[in-house]
């Protein structure tokens, strides 16, 4: 193949010179040209090499279907593996280069596959390395897994960069009455005869610039469509392929914003994702040209016919100087007077025996006849045809290029995704959409119609009836007929060859050629699903357009049985290949999940706080000192709350303010303890359960009025609590007269904990008398201001164990709370502290949090039944007398302490009897902490038949992940203070 | 009093941030927003609306999703049975409903400009076309999975209130997207 640029021919701007790379060597390109055409116009003739005998392959079509030129774009942390040359517009600096190649994909070591080609037909690696004498005798994969990695290393396509991708993506949404897929003469009449209309039409067109199949008519003049059709109303969406259709009209597009712009700006997302709803979609998406099967069928040089209509026509390009043109059908006979016209020397062989047409007579058209295989390794050195009654004699034709056309497959794949099957026209050989129940119309050669005026009526068909079901009118409409031709298209799918093994490639990307469907049908994997998993038919990031129907003819000849009767695989999105960055948009980094903080998170940073995650939440996690770790931390920290007080962010607590006049009958119906009597001015903690009896969650409700209470929730259940009140409402209690909302956002609040919290409070409000012991007693709540005037809540409660009190202030106050209150504290030498001091505090005084009221423990096991009223009805007060709720074994919430006080364990440390260390043991240590009060570590959780069980029992702690066994021994959970003597001072 | 601190504070830069020159998107963010949660019950849902009509001069009833501007405060219907008075504050008697203060709950962005719309329809998956969405409209729906609130005050001029611990988050994510058409952050 010869390949050259013709003056006058094409729609490129010449003006524009672009130089750009490739495999390291510097070329020049025009505006316009896509990389494949700049390659072709260089006269560049192996662009890749195929995936399993690394043969060498062209540029083999024109557009999304490309199977021979995939390479690799750019270098760094920016390659972009696999990327069609026939569809990455050229740009001023590209650099591109083979790949699956070594060194080069004009001389690759890899190509010695080739020659062992017998040995590597479809599947042999299922077979060829699995018990293997003399290593394994019949069975066992031990050599498969050696031979496995070089498989995987000789085989496959380019290689994706290992570094961060240093684009940026973006999601969008859009919304229209009606949406055309595809600009070709179809899709552009549809999408004018909507905009008369005044309806809001999107035009979406993969390419870079509208027209579709137009672009490789010589007279036709892309330049001033694009304007025309916004200038109707109609948005055009360019460089943006429509990969999938969902449920209810929603379409998944992909616009490629950058990816043709040498140095973008970084502002710019590369590749935005987007979500188009539309009242109707018309689909006119095309028809893509098949090759036919036989021998070396894949050499450089050969290339659809109406691919090289379009370098011709589009791009300038003469890509062949004497070129064989191979058909079954009319298509091709006015690309070969073009061609002819351009300076190149065409001869046709048909395989029909007759063909009604004006035949040019400046063209050799041989009828009856067939190409059998082509001469040459690395480019066409001549084609061998024979008669198709006489397949042994050949005669050979000189040329440099075979260009095949096997008949046109409608674009069938983005219907298929809403699961309609198409249907085999046997006629036109070719699957066209099935019948199609929703507001979905698909127009032109999508629907296999071939003439070009038939293709522009069936687009202003199709938008009359987006009319018709939209609502907009009612008129009566009937599209053209299926097909077009003059004459009727032969069956060739393959031309069988003598040779073997043959190189007759039927799905080029994946290097399956017809034998080896064959041999799938004789290991018995005749499903049309089986053989696509067999022999990876149309499983390449092609996903079949170029071969799917060629291997299924194959099998069909196999079975004796129809295409249709073989079946068709279903399409499913992507169309074609969407990167994983479209996806993920701008969900990375920092971004990866919202980010939540507390009103007085930057005031813990700037106070020296290391942030933890917590859910979503970011909190404290503990203040170092200079050179502190965040066990030396911790421990200061939790021991001056023991001594003096310590303040603590607690902003994460849900919250949720309950308001009606059966705001108290809500609150009673819900906590296991009685809530009725609560008088305006205090809290109280409850326990709520599950339908089932199961802990749900605890918390404190605060009574600030006759009808309204405000709820702290644990931080995990914050959301699961409020959507869990709301349903109740919702469905069960629809009589009560109650609102919730959540107010988590509203209040921000601090713990102040210690012997001195009273001290510190009292500084900070504005009566400070208010806060004494008398005013407010244990669980009393005080609505007061601030010394400053600022209004704030104050609770006495204690989840430390010490004299403690939480306030809470609206969040946008939190900061200057936070200074008043450390103002305070510092004078007692307080100190503030994080997570980590909290769960020490809460440890070792025994309370429970999530880790402990993990969905699976009744309120009895957490050695709270105490709480449960006997004397009325709540949510899961029936369940939880189920008698394996009260079994005596149950576990029940206790704490640990290790034998050797020297000794650490962690939370999930089973425990165990000393004498049977297997399985789920006997219990379980569900949180650790050190204990500056005790000395040595501790641990709070379960074990069956709790603390009267185990009392004075050596267990073993047994950690299997952390390979580590312990002795320890079960004590109280109520570790400190268990009178509670300090937290009512 | 103390004053009132803003969760973007720490991502509030007043300036121009052009791209190409342009500037088609303007921030800005109500420091003092007073949010006035009102909820009805059903039964009083009719004297709800007169005590509108009466406090705030509410000429018709106002549709779910809807709302309605006034000098000094907005009237919008969030729920079938849920309003928020924006900007001031009236008495409910217990009677028929319950009052709320959410002033702090979220984070109030305003944004306006010609591609006010193509940026939330970055983020938002709801037709903001002028038919479907006209001024006045409201809807809640989500960004990044987080829970938001939009009010069309006019053609290109939205109002976006966010759940406040969110708001940086969301804040940051809103900025990267209109650094591609140029933004400005105003002070209110």
């Amino acid at each position: 193949m010869t390949s050259v640029r013709k003056e006058k021919y094409g729609k490129i701007n010449r003006d524009k010179v672009l130089g750009f790379t490739w495999d390291n060597k510097e070329y020049f390109g025009y505006e316009g040209d896509s990389l494949a055409s700049a390659l072709l116009a260089n006269n560049i003739k192996i662009v890749g090499r195929s995936f399993k005998y690394h043969r060498p392959r062209g540029v083999m079509s024109c557009g999304v279907e490309e199977s021979g030129a995939l390479v690799t774009i750019g270098s760094g942390s920016k390659a972009d593996p696999n990327v069609r040359a026939t569809t990455q517009e050229l740009y001023s600096g590209l650099i591109a280069k083979g790949q699956n190649a070594f060194p080069n994909v004009n001389y690759d070591f890899g190509g010695i596959n080739n020659y062992l080609s017998r040995f590597f037909a479809a599947g042999f690696y299922y077979k060829t390395f699995m018990g293997l004498p003399p290593f394994e005798w019949g069975k066992g994969t031990g050599i498969w897994m050696i031979f496995e990695k070089i498989i995987r290393k000789a085989a496959g396509m380019g290689k994706a960069s290992r570094e961060p991708d240093p684009d940026n993506y973006e999601h969008a949404n859009d919304f229209c009455d009606v949406l055309v897929v595809g600009s070709g003469p179809a899709g552009i009449a549809a999408a004018q005869e909507v905009a008369k209309k005044k309806l809001d039409v999107i035009l979406i067109e993969q390419d870079s610039i509208l027209g579709g199949n137009n672009l490789s008519e010589a007279e036709f003049d892309a330049s001033l469509l694009h304007n025309q059709l916004e200038s109707s109303g109609i948005r055009v969406m360019s460089r943006t392929t429509a990969f999938g259709v969902y449920d209810n009209n929603v379409v998944g597009a992909l616009e490629r914003v950058t990816d043709h712009i040498p140095n973008p700006n970084s502002k710019l997302p590369r590749q935005r994702f987007w979500t188009i709803r539309a009242k109707h979609i018309i689909l006119a998406s095309g028809a893509l040209e098949r090759h036919v099967a036989f021998n070396n069928n894949d050499i450089p040089g050969v290339m659809t016919v109406n691919a090289s209509r379009h370098y011709l026509n589009r791009y300038g390009i003469l890509t062949g100087n004497n070129i064989v043109i191979t058909t079954n059908n009319d298509s091709v006979y006015q690309t070969a007077l073009e061609l002819q016209e351009a300076g190149s020397k065409v001869t046709i062989l048909d395989s029909r025996k007759n063909v009604n047409l004006d035949l040019p007579k400046e063209i050799d058209v041989h009828l009856n006849t067939l190409p059998f295989s082509i001469n040459g390794r690395k480019k066409i050195e001549g084609l061998d045809v024979c008669k198709a009654t006489d397949k042994n004699n050949k005669n050979t034709i000189i040329c440099d290029q075979v260009l095949i056309s096997g008949g046109w497959s409608p674009i069938v794949n983005l219907v298929s995704h809403r699961g309609i099957k198409p249907i085999w026209n046997q006629e036109n050989l070719c699957f066209v959409p099935g019948d199609i129940k929703e507001n979905i119309t698909v127009v032109g050669s999508a629907n296999g119609i071939w003439n070009k005026n038939d293709c522009i009526e069936s687009g202003l068909v199709g938008a009359n009836e987006a009319m018709n079901t939209l609502g907009f009118h009612k008129k009566e409409i009937s599209f053209p007929s299926v097909g077009g031709w003059l004459n009727p298209i032969d069956t060739l799918f393959e031309v069988k060859s003598n040779k073997f093994p043959s190189k007759s490639f039927v799905d080029f990307q994946h290097d399956v050629t017809a034998e080896d469907v064959r041999l799938a049908h004789r290991e018995g994997f005749i499903s049309v699903e089986h053989l696509k998993r067999y022999t990876t038919l149309g499983m390449a990031n092609d996903q079949g357009k170029m071969g799917n129907i060629i291997g299924l003819s194959l099998m069909a000849e196999q079975l004796d049985k129809t295409i249709p009767e073989v079946g068709t695989t279903v399409f499913r999105p992507p169309y074609t290949p969407v990167p994983i960055g479209a996806l993920t948009g701008r969900n990375v980094g920092k971004h990866f999940r919202p980010l939540r903080v507390t009103p007085m998170h930057q005031w813990n940073i700037d106070h020296g706080a290391k942030m933890i995650e917590v859910g979503l939440y970011q909190r404290p996690w503990y203040y170092p000192k200079k050179n502190e770790t965040l066990s030396d931390s911790y421990i200061r920290e939790t021991t001056i709350v023991r001594k003096t007080v310590g303040i603590c962010d607690v902003t994460s607590l849900g919250k949720i303010a309950i308001q009606g006049p059966d705001a108290t009958e809500l609150v009673n119906r819900i906590y296991t303890n009685p809530f009725a009597k609560l008088p305006i001015g205090k809290a109280r903690y409850g326990i709520m359960l599950r339908d089932d009896g199961m802990v749900m969650d605890d918390g404190t409700s605060w009574r600030l009025g006759e009808n309204e209470y405000f709820m702290t929730t644990s931080t995990a259940a914050a959301a699961k609590v409020m959507s869990w009140l709301e349903e109740l409402l919702q469905t069960r209690w629809t009589d009560l007269k109650v609102n919730l909302t959540s107010v988590s956002e509203q209040w921000a609040g601090a713990a102040i904990a210690g012997p001195k919290s009273r001290d510190v409070l009292s500084e900070c409000v504005l009566d400070s008398n208010e806060i004494s012991n008398q005013n407010l007693p244990f669980m009393g709540v005080l609505q007061t201001k601030l010394k400053d005037g600022t209004p704030c809540r104050v609770v006495r409660i204690s989840f430390s164990g010490e004299l403690a009190y939480e306030m809470y202030i609206e969040s946008d106050y939190a900061h200057g709370m936070m200074d008043i209150l450390w103002e305070s504290a510092k004078k007692y030498d307080g100190c503030l502290y994080g997570l980590e001091a909290l769960g020490a505090l809460r440890v070792e005084k025994g309370h429970v949090t999530a880790a402990e009221l993990d969905g699976r423990v009744t309120i009895d096991d957490a050695g709270l039944g105490k709480m449960a009223s006997t004397k009325k009805s709540y949510i899961g007060s029936a369940m939880r007398k189920r008698g394996v709720l009260n079994a005596d074994d149950r576990e029940m919430l206790v704490g640990f302490f290790p034998i050797n006080e020297k000794e650490t364990f962690n939370a999930g440390t089973i425990v165990c009897e000393k004498n049977n260390i297997q399985g789920q043991g006997i219990g379980r240590i569900t949180s650790v902490t050190h204990s500056p009060e005790l000395g040595h570590w501790i641990g709070i959780g379960y074990v069956n038949g709790g603390l009267d069980s185990w009392k004075d029992v050596t267990l073993v702690g047994a950690d299997p992940v952390r390979n580590k066994q312990m002795e320890i021994k079960v004590v109280s959970p109520h570790m400190i203070d268990p009178e509670g003597k300090r937290m009512y001072a | 009093m103390l004053n009132r601190n803003s969760a973007i504070k720490e991502n509030f830069k007043i300036g121009k941030y052009p791209f190409e020159d342009k500037i088609e998107i303007v921030f800005s963010e109500n420091h003092n927003l007073l949010i006035q949660q009102i909820a009805a019950w059903p039964d009083e849902i009719s004297n709800v609306e007169k005590l509108f009509s009466d406090e705030l001069g509410v000429k018709q009833n106002i549709d779910f999703n809807r709302g309605e501007i006034f000098k000094k405060n907005s009237l919008w219907r969030m729920e079938p049975s849920k309003w928020w008075l924006i900007g001031s504050t009236i008495d409910l008697p217990e009677k028929i409903g319950t009052s709320l203060e959410l002033s702090h709950a979220f984070t109030s962005i305003m944004i306006n400009g010609e591609k006010s719309e193509i940026l939330l329809n970055r983020h938002l998956p709801l037709d903001l076309r002028l038919d479907n969405f006209p001024i006045n409209s409201s809807a809640s729906s989500a960004i990044h999975h987080v829970s938001v609130k939009l009010f069309k005050h006019n053609n290109n001029e939205f109002k976006l209130f966010i759940p406040r611990g969110f708001a940086l988050s969301i804040w940051e994510i809103l900025l990267e997207s209109a650094s591609q058409f140029g933004y400005e952050i105003k002070d209110n």
